[in-house]
């Protein structure tokens, strides 16, 4: 018998499926975001989920560098398109590289209604309008 | 859902058991940016698999992987189009529920037609 206790990130009792937004197939790659018009400002809310189909209960954000090094700021946010707001705020990840060089995969326990909008935007510290890609997967269950 | 209900559906129970089937090596599609046949990862989880650690090694190109679950000839995606990207191994962790004895394979698809990826996966268990 396993020793039960209170982890998160383990639950036995829900039937789970995911979801996954933002890859685009058609060039095997992920949604590209351009940061702020300015070093160090936000750019653009770019959607990622229109709907999410259940709850979930988690998300792993999955962020790519392509082409510029830089230490990139990205916010995760809810709601209707031009209403947005902030559910995981900086995501912060850097790397140099070039071409889509390496994926960050964050994972986040955290609550999200179902048929919620997902969508994303980032910063670069010192870089204006650079470009990141980004998507997410969210594992969901009925509850 | 009831409180009680709810409550209990948040009873956590950590995995006690590790399973490594070993290396596969999956090929894209035929196609640049469509999907390969399926490559079996394990032909059946021995206990619950309560998440998985995932490695995707795909060098030069940019691609996207499906895991899935069921008999060959029918597996149902369960996690679609996980990237992999060109000069990284991706290392995934992703606690999602599989009953077991579950057959688990993996597919996927890249910018180069016919491209062979390394995939590990652990699956992180318990009864």
């Amino acid at each position: 018998m396993p020793s039960i206790h209170r982890w998160p990130g383990w639950p036995q009792n829900a039937t789970q499926t995911s979801e996954s937004f933002g890859q685009v197939t058609g060039t095997s790659t992920m949604t590209v975001i351009t940061t702020g018009s300015s070093s160090g400002t936000k750019g653009s809310w770019v959607q990622l989920a229109a709907s999410t189909s259940k709850r979930t209960t988690r998300i792993i954000v999955l962020i790519g560098i392509e082409s510029v090094s830089d230490i990139f700021q990205i916010d995760i946010g809810t709601g209707a398109s031009g209403s947005e707001v902030v559910l995981l705020p900086n995501i912060s990840v850097g790397y140099v590289g070039s071409t889509l060089s390496a994926i960050h995969p964050m994972l986040y326990e955290i609550l999200i209604p179902a048929s919620t909008r997902i969508a994303a935007r980032a910063a670069a510290l010192n870089n204006a309008s650079a470009t990141v890609q980004v998507s997410i997967i969210t594992i969901e269950d009925d509850a | 859902m009831g409180d009680l209900e709810n409550l209990l559906s948040y009873t956590y129970t950590a995995p006690d058991y590790v399973e490594n089937p070993g290396l596969v090596y999956p090929t894209s599609g035929a196609s640049a940016n469509t999907k390969g046949s399926w490559t079996q990862i394990i032909a059946s989880t021995t206990k619950k698999v309560v998440a998985l650690s995932a490695l995707i090694d795909m060098y030069g190109v940019n691609s996207l992987w499906d895991i899935g679950t069921g008999t060959a000839g029918s597996e149902v995606v369960l996690i679609a189009n996980v990237p992999g990207t060109q000069y990284a191994m991706e290392l995934y962790h992703i606690p999602i529920l599989i009953p077991a004895g579950t057959r688990v394979a993996v597919r996927g698809q890249a910018s180069t037609a016919s491209s062979t990826a390394l995939v590990a996966v652990n699956f992180l268990e318990n009864d």
